[in-house]
This record gives C-alpha cells, sequence and structure tokens, in this order.
C-alpha cells in the first residue's frame, strides 16, 4: 500500500508539489488572517505567519522525503554521475562494453543453443520433458521397430500414459501438377494428441483413419499448405492423388510444428499385413510417461516386456531389446549432454575471463580515481554511497554491454541455425522467457562479479593517506598488485583450458575430412540426385530409355569427360545386405552383411578410381544378361585371401530376389559407409542397369572446374524428362567436408563442436591478453617515477624492458602450468568424440601454450615500449 | 496527536490542525507549522487520515484532512499503548519518588 503511494507520488511528482505548493499558501493566507482577527496589522501578521509556518524549502525537501523519493532521487544521481563518469574515460568505457558484449553475447547464444538442444524439445509440443523416444536394435534413423512390439508395450508398461508410434513411407502423390515420389511421415492416430498439438484447420487424425481399408486421409504441415497450396482457406476436403488413389486432406498443423523430422505431409499409419506378420515398419514409438513414471521405470518395464516376445516369437525377437531415449539422446545422440554441457562450461569460462578483465581494468581505474573517493568521503559520503556509486556505474557498462551481446547473440544463433540445419532434427530456436531470463541474470551477475574486488578495496580506502599528497603513492600497493596478478594467472588457465579443448577437437575433426577416400579430382565432379516418378516409369525398360536419354544429354556438353549413375555417392551410408558365398565359405545360416553399391559403366574412371584386376562393368550388362558383380580390394583381401577372385560367385539378398552374381572384376578401395572415415569396409558392386531404379545419384566428371559446368549440367538434367527432380546437386567436393546427416549419432554433433570450440578459445585468448596488457600498462604508468629514476642511475634500456616482461610473464606462467594441468582432466571428458587423437594430444599440448606466450608477449610488448621511451628528465618532475 | 485532533475536531485544514495543537500543548510542541506537512503525508500514505480539497469557514480554499477508520483503530491502539507506557512511567517515577 505504502509502497504503491510512493511510486503513484513519484509518477505525480510535479502535481503534488504544485499541491503543496498551494497547500502552503493557503496555510499562511490563513494565518495571516487568523493574526489579523486577533488584532495584529496586516503586515507584521504576515510575517508572523511566515515565521511561524518556518523554513519553505526545508518543508519541501522533507514532504518529499516522505513522500519516498529520496533513493530514488539518488539512483537518478548517481546514474547521471555515472554516465558523465564513463563518458569522460572512454577508452575504458569501451573497452569494458566490448568485452562485456561479447561475453554476454556468446553466453546468451550458447544458452539458446543448449537449451534447444537439451530441453525444449519439439516445437508448441506440450510438456516436452515428459515425452520419451523408443528405438529397437539401432538408433534414430535406422529401422526398424516391430508394430506389435509396439502394441505390446502400448498394452504392458503402465510407465507411459500414452504411446504413439511413428515411420514413414515414399508415395507417389499428385495435386494437379503430376505425380512425384515424396516421403512422408506415418503417425498412429493418436500421435497429435499425445504432443498436446491440434490442427488449426479441419480435424485432428481419428483411429478409424488407420484401420486396414479406411479412405485414404492426410494432414499437412503449415509449410506444405503455405508453399503447395498458397493457402488457400478452402484446403480442408480436397483430394489428391497418393499412389493412384484419391486421399482427402482432414487438417493443417499450426506454424512451427514438424514432428518427427522437417517434412511436408502426414498420413495415418495403417498396419499392413507385412507389419502385422512382425517384419520391421517404423522408425520410433514416442510416449507420455505417467504420472510419478521416469525413464528408468519405463525402461525396466519395457526389458521386462522384451524379454517375453524374445522367448514367444525367437525367429523375430530374439535379443532385440528396445531402448527408451530422451529428447537430446534420440535426436543429438547419448552425448549430447555431455558436448553441450561442455560447450556451457567453456562459455561460462569465457564469460569468467571477461570479468577477470573488466575487474583489473576498473581496478587500473579506482587507483586513478583514488583522490576523488578520498576527497568525497572526506566531505562526508558514506562509504555505502561510494560502493552504490561503484555498482551503478557497473551496472549500467553491464546493461549497455549486455544489450549489444543480446543482438550479437540473435545474430550468432541465426548463423548458427543456417549453419547446421538437418532434415531429420527438428529444433525449437524460437525466443523464448528462458532466454531473456538468462540474459538479464548473466548481464546482473557479471556485474556483480567484477564490482566485487572494487568495492572491497573501497571499503577499506584508508582516507588519511589517500588524501596526503600523492594519491597514486598510496593506493599501489602490494596488495592491489597481487590480486592482478592472481586474475591474470587466473585468466590464464582459463584460457589454456579452452585452447587444449578446442585443439584436441579441431584435431578430429581434421582427421574425418582429411582422411583418405580413394577418389580423385573431387573439385571436378558434379553430384546429384535424380529421380523420375516410380509410377510413370514401372518397368527397367522404360527407366534405363530414360537413364539413356540422360546419358546423351549430359556426354553432349561440351568439357564433360564422363558421366555415371549409381546408388549414392561416395564416402555417403549404404545399407548392408546378407550375403552368401558358394562352397561354404559363409555361414549359412547366420548371413553376414556386405555393403551393396549399384553402379554402372565408367563409375570408377569419374570418381578418380580404378578397377585393379579383371573388366569395369559394360554396356551389355543390361537385363537379361548374366548378374555380374565387381568386388572392392578389402572384400577381396578379407574373404578371398590369396585367391583369384574373378569368376567367383556371391549371392546377394538385396531389394531384388537372391540371386547368384558373379565377380568380373576387383577395384581399388573407395571411402563408403564410414562416418569416421578410419577404414575401408568390402563392397561389392552391383551393375545397375540390370535393374535399374527410377531414382539415382549422378555423377558428371568434367575437364575444367565443375562449377563452371553446373548451369549446362542442371538444364540437361532437368530437360531429360518434363517430370525430373533433382536434388543436392553441387560439387562432390562440397559433400565431403563434415555433415552431420551422414555422421553416426555418437559424432554427428562433433563438426559443430569443433567448429564453435576454436571461436571461444580465441575469443578466451584475446580476452586473457586484453587483460594482461592493462594489467602490464597500469603498472608502467603508476611507475613512471620509479622507471625514471632507474634510468637516471643508469639502468639500460634492456633492464627496464626485462623488468616489464618479468612482471607481466610470472603469472603467465603461473596459469599456463595450473592451466595444463586443468587440460589434462578436462579433455578425458571430451575422450569419447575424438577420432584418432589422443585426449593427452602431444601437438595440443605445445601448440597450445605455445600460442598463449605469444599472446602475452605481444600483450607486454606495448606497454613495455612505453616504458623504455619514458624521458628521466620528465618522469622525475613528474607528479 | 494529530490523528487525537482530527477525531475530535472533524475535518480540519493544515492551519487549523497546527493551531490546535498549538493550543493544546501551550506553544510547547509545533516549533515550526510548516512541519506538520510532512506528517500529514506520513498518515495519508499509511491510509490513517484522507485529504479532500474544500472552502474554509472564512471562504478560502483548502485541504481538509478526515481521519479514517483504519486511523480510528490505530488511534486506540496508540492510545492504550501510551497510556500502558504512562501508567507504567507513573509507577516507575512513584517508586523512585519513595524510594529517595
Amino acid at each position: 500500500m505504502r509502497t504503491w503511494h510512493r511510486i503513484r507520488a513519484l509518477l505525480r511528482r510535479e502535481q503534488l508539489d504544485r499541491e503543496l505548493d498551494d497547500e502552503i499558501r493557503s496555510h499562511i493566507e490563513l494565518a495571516t488572517e487568523d493574526y489579523i482577527q486577533r488584532g495584529m496589522p496586516p503586515a507584521d501578521a504576515l510575517r508572523q505567519a511566515r515565521l511561524k509556518f518556518g523554513g519553505i524549502e526545508a518543508l519541501k525537501d522533507a514532504h518529499r522525503d516522505s513522500r519516498g523519493i529520496a533513493w530514488l532521487d539518488a539512483l537518478s544521481y548517481d546514474l547521471r554521475f555515472a554516465i558523465k563518469s564513463l563518458k569522460h574515460d572512454r577508452s575504458f568505457t569501451a573497452a569494458a562494453v566490448i568485452v562485456l558484449a561479447l561475453a554476454i553475447g556468446l553466453n546468451v547464444a550458447v544458452f539458446a543453443i543448449v537449451n534447444t538442444m537439451l530441453f525444449r524439445g519439439f516445437p508448441l509440443v506440450k510438456d516436452n520433458h515428459r515425452l520419451l523416444y523408443i528405438q529397437e536394435r539401432y538408433t534414430l534413423s535406422s529401422c526398424c521397430l516391430l508394430y506389435p512390439d509396439f502394441l505390446a508395450w502400448r498394452d504392458g508398461a503402465k510407465s507411459f500414459k500414452e504411446l504413439a508410434m511413428v515411420g514413414g513411407k515414399q508415395i507417389s502423390l499428385n495435386y494437379g501438377s503430376g505425380p512425384r515420389d515424396i516421403g512422408v511421415a506415418l503417425v498412429t492416430a493418436n500421435t497429435f494428441h499425445l504432443l498436446g498439438v491440434n490442427p488449426i484447420l479441419g480435424r485432428d487424425f481419428i483411429a478409424s483413419d488407420s484401420s486396414p481399408g479406411a479412405p485414404q486421409v492426410m494432414m499437412l504441415t503449415y509449410t506444405a499448405w503455405q508453399e503447395r497450396f498458397a493457402k488457400r482457406s478452402d484446403i480442408i476436403g480436397q483430394i489428391v492423388t497418393v499412389d493412384k488413389a484419391p486421399a482427402t486432406i482432414i487438417g493443417v498443423m499450426p506454424e512451427g510444428f514438424d514432428f518427427p523430422e522437417h517434412g511436408l505431409f502426414w498420413m495415418p499409419l495403417v498396419p499392413t499385413p507385412e507389419m502385422l506378420q512382425r517384419k520391421p515398419g517404423g522408425f520410433m514409438a514416442v510416449g507420455r510417461l505417467a504420472d510419478g513414471a521416469s525413464q528408468t521405470s519405463a525402461q525396466a518395464e519395457l526389458d521386462a516386456i522384451d524379454q517375453r516376445l524374445g522367448a514367444e516369437f525367437p525367429a523375430s525377437n530374439k535379443g532385440v531389446r528396445a531402448r527408451v531415449f530422451t529428447y537430446s539422446e534420440a535426436g543429438m545422440g547419448p552425448e549430447a549432454g555431455m558436448i553441450y554441457g561442455s560447450l556451457w562450461a567453456a562459455a561460462v569460462f569465457v564469460l569468467l575471463i571477461a570479468c577477470g578483465n573488466i575487474t583489473n581494468l576498473t581496478l587500473a581505474r579506482t587507483v586513478g580515481r583514488s583522490r576523488e573517493f578520498s576527497t568525497r568521503i572526506a566531505l562526508g559520503a558514506g562509504s555505502g554511497r561510494l560502493i552504490r556509486q561503484i555498482f551503478t556505474e557497473n551496472l549500467l557498462l553491464s546493461a549497455v554491454g549486455g544489450v549489444i551481446g543480446w543482438w550479437l547473440a540473435q545474430l550468432a544463433i541465426r548463423t548458427w541455425i543456417t549453419a547446421t540445419w538437418s532434415r531429420y532434427v527438428v529444433l525449437d530456436y524460437t525466443t523464448g522467457f528462458g532466454r531473456v531470463a538468462y540474459a538479464l541474470a548473466i548481464t546482473l551477475a557479471a556485474a556483480l562479479l567484477f564490482s566485487f574486488i572494487p568495492v572491497l578495496r573501497t571499503a577499506r580506502m584508508d582516507v588519511n593517506t589517500a588524501l596526503k599528497g600523492d594519491g597514486r603513492g598510496a593506493t599501489f600497493s602490494r596488495g592491489a598488485k597481487h590480486l592482478s596478478a592472481v586474475l591474470v594467472a587466473g585468466q590464464m588457465t582459463l584460457a589454456i583450458v579452452l585452447l587444449g579443448g578446442a585443439g584436441v577437437l579441431a584435431r578430429s575433426l581434421w582427421n574425418i575430412v582429411g582422411a583418405q577416400l580413394g577418389i580423385q579430382g573431387a573439385e571436378r565432379i558434379l553430384v546429384g540426385y535424380v529421380s523420375v516418378p516410380s509410377e510413370a516409369y514401372p518397368a527397367s525398360g522404360v527407366r534405363n530409355v530414360f537413364w539413356d536419354r540422360l546419358h546423351s544429354r549430359i556426354m553432349a556438353i561440351p568439357g564433360v569427360e564422363s558421366e555415371s549413375l549409381a546408388s549414392n555417392i561416395p564416402v555417403s551410408n549404404v545399407s548392408p545386405t546378407p550375403f552368401e558365398l558358394e562352397n561354404g565359405e559363409t555361414d549359412t545360416t547366420q548371413k553376414p552383411r556386405v555393403e551393396v553399391f549399384y553402379t554402372e559403366s565408367d563409375y570408377f574412371r569419374t570418381v578418380g578410381a580404378s578397377t585393379m584386376e579383371g573388366r569395369d562393368f559394360r554396356e551389355e550388362d543390361r537385363p537379361g544378361a548374366p548378374l555380374v558383380a565387381i568386388v572392392n580390394q578389402s572384400f577381396a583381401q578379407q574373404y578371398w585371401p590369396g585367391q583369384d577372385p574373378l569368376g567367383k560367385r556371391v549371392k546377394l539378398y538385396g531389394r531384388a530376389a537372391p540371386a547368384w552374381y558373379t565377380v568380373v572384376g576387383v577395384a581399388s578401395n573407395i571411402m563408403q559407409g564410414r562416418s569416421l572415415r578410419d577404414r575401408f569396409d568390402p563392397i561389392v558392386y552391383v551393375a545397375f542397369r540390370q535393374n535399374p531404379d527410377a531414382a539415382a545419384a549422378v555423377l558428371v566428371r568434367t575437364r575444367v572446374p565443375a562449377e563452371q559446368m553446373a548451369a549446362a549440367a542442371r538444364t540437361a538434367i532437368e530437360k531429360a524428362g518434363v517430370d525430373v527432380a533433382l536434388e543436392e546437386f553441387s560439387t562432390l567436393q562440397d559433400t565431403l567436408g563434415f555433415d552431420r546427416d551422414r555422421m553416426d549419432l555418437e559424432h554427428a554433433e562433433l563438426g559443430k563442436e569443433a567448429a564453435v570450440a576454436p571461436v571461444f578459445a580465441i575469443l578466451a585468448l584475446i580476452l586473457a591478453a586484453v587483460g594482461l596488457y592493462a594489467v602490464v600498462a597500469r603498472s608502467v604508468g603508476q611507475r613512471t617515477k620509479e622507471i625514471g629514476i632507474r634510468m637516471a642511475i643508469g639502468a639500460a634500456v634492456s633492464d627496464i624492458r626485462r623488468m616489464v616482461f618479468r612482471e607481466g610473464m610470472i603469472p603467465v606462467g603461473l596459469g599456463l602450468l595450473l592451466g595444463l594441468a586443468a587440460s589434462l582432466g578436462v579433455n578425458r571428458i571430451l575422450q569419447s568424440q575424438l577420432v584418432g587423437v589422443s585426449p593427452h594430444d602431444p601437438l595440443t599440448l605445445i601448440a597450445a601454450p605455445a600460442l598463449l606466450i605469444a599472446t602475452a608477449l605481444i600483450g607486454c610488448q606495448i606497454p613495455s615500449r612505453r616504458a623504455v621511451q619514458v624521458d628521466p628528465a620528465v618522469a622525475l618532475r613528474h607528479d | 496527536m494529530v490523528l487525537q485532533t482530527l477525531a475530535t475536531m472533524g475535518p480540519l485544514h493544515g492551519y487549523g490542525i497546527a493551531r490546535r495543537i498549538e493550543q493544546l500543548s501551550e506553544d510547547a510542541i509545533l516549533l515550526n507549522q510548516g512541519t506538520i506537512y510532512a506528517s500529514l503525508v506520513r498518515l495519508q500514505q499509511r491510509g490513517w487520515i484522507k485529504a479532500e480539497w474544500g472552502i474554509s469557514d472564512n471562504n478560502r480554499r483548502a485541504k481538509f484532512y478526515t481521519i479514517t477508520k483504519s486511523g480510528k483503530r490505530q488511534m486506540k491502539e496508540d492510545r492504550s499503548h501510551w497510556e500502558r507506557l504512562a501508567s507504567v512511567m507513573a509507577r516507575v517515577l512513584a517508586a523512585a519518588a519513595k524510594s529517595s
């Protein structure tokens, strides 16, 4: 009540002042009349009334104080004073604001990213933290889940309030512009209800939509509605064609909602006869935990159910175990917590370094201001008031830094999103309450942190010594110097830890990116994924006609050296297929798996590999001709060591009916399917044209740099048929960089981390160098007189320089030793992410300190130059 | 004391309150009449009195203060507190007088 009055009073300050004036006037008039009535002459009466009333200004002050403006008045005074004082000291202000903006910006950006990756889950979904994701056998995006298993969990697991299953399939979709092959997500009818998201138009799926034989229905993402249907308001009830049968559009989901991948359409998951016969059908189940249940209890229940299923259906379920994941484990891999946790820790390190830095800058400044402060204390300012002054100034600095930092963070987050976007992971980066609160909290925390030491020193300040003549001598205490040195050492420690971590991460990324791939001249190879609707090209004959037309059109472009089709491009993943060798060379009951890759003639020449023995595929390897295969060196060495592979036969259980293939050649090793690129797996190459697909990767080798040919090649491909789709068209070189979509889940985030960590380390290094510079420069500035005397009595320039460097580098050396020790421990945490490099990689452990020392020397160099330029005559006269 | 005055005299303007207090205390308390306004503002903020502009007996515009219900309650509390204090003081003083 009172506070409310006071705030209102503040807002109506002028009006209240005016009212008080009126009241005083009326009081004096009343009093004067009173005196006149009592018989006083009017002039005396007025005088007496005024006398009796007392000091009007003093009353006004008292009145305002009672109204409660005092502290706010003082605050606005402090603020004005802070602005004036910060304006006065421009270089300090600029340095502090830049350092703060960088540190706060980095922290807010990292918070947003970590929050998104680990905690936020799918956009718009209710109570994300109660959702769990279930996969069988394999991690996300690999098949598969057995539908009957899902039913068993749904009916048996009490830990889940509700369970839904998600899958996907390729359909041929036609909404008026010809058929297109496109992927759709399949969801059980309860999925959106479980997630707590409702359609903005139309209705949700209902149970009857997913019964076998029900009329086909489809729901749209907002993006599909917007881009494919121009946001038509009459979209609900529209009929499209799915696999030659009509399907009704029944609903549109809200903007920003995507599940479980970035896609366009959802259809209900209708159990097929194969699925019911325990054939794999979907890739994930999602469950909402019941009250009181946890991930552990859910896992335990599923384990029990799976054990029972394993005994009951040994053919399909023996040894099959479901695993329960949180959102971040399912989407970002089991190490996500460690990766993003260490990223966060690194950001906090940078913030601490920044605070240490500003503390040093502020200390340097308070030394200069000690006279101002002691004068003010002597004049009666309470030390409380001075402390408030320091807080106000620092809070102001922090606030300005925070605002700029927020802007930097938004910029960084946008860049991050563009750089890391993946079709397979749906993330929610919208600005939330958490991000704003975090930004405010660290801004305030930073201000408190770097105010702490200056405040402590002000509170202990000795007025007498400070006032006595040489203000410089008074505060130039040993304590202050030690404190600065400790701060520098601390900053250096943190910087070394960051450098060490960033170093090993960058090295392991380099091991992946720089690995031997078995291909040559990737910058002169164009790649793209070409497809035609399988519905329009149903058989091998017409498909081969199309691929022939495509081939001749591309070969007609001047500058094209060769062209070839393949089931995928080099390095990408290839799904393993069961196989068998003749004469019992392999176990026929437990068939081993091998990567099967479909190519045609000229593939090896196009990618810069070769056939070492035998022959390449030929034009004649077409449907009807004997089935032929080429194996790579690894396969030959592993399965036929010391034998001639030519003429041997392999039986493949792939997408076509199982058949025997005769080996006609051995190819040099090409990297395929090893996300870490650490070795060459055995591969069997099969002739693409003997059983052609309606989709393939096209590889074109050019005589000139591939970019120059890109436009012509694209036109040739797209003109090869009216219904050709071309995706991901680029040079092979561009696809070879680190690509999280091609990584295994454990290492998918490595690229991001390895790319971001050096940014942190460099930032830390720069901040630490600035901090060191501030300390050394201050010390030199304060010791001008001492240096002058030393030089006057014969110290050489090199002596002075040595003195300055020694003072600067001792804390650096100390920090370095501590940092190296800490780094050894910290890097071990990163071990699971490291590829082909030890956490105690000697190169990194040498390079990081060297880099730090070099930077520190630069930090010392500038002040030392200033020191040796001191003119003894001037310095001695210096006050 | 302001509350007491307002309770017995009804609505009064600042000068009236000041005069009344002077009269009651025989000029012992209020040195400067102006100081009354700081107390009036505090009492207003606590919600014990309320103010309204009005016309005085001799046709002048003045702000009139009235005691509120919670002001009356507060006054009772204050009064019992003071009475208790006074009785204690009286006893202490009487005891002191006896023993000397």
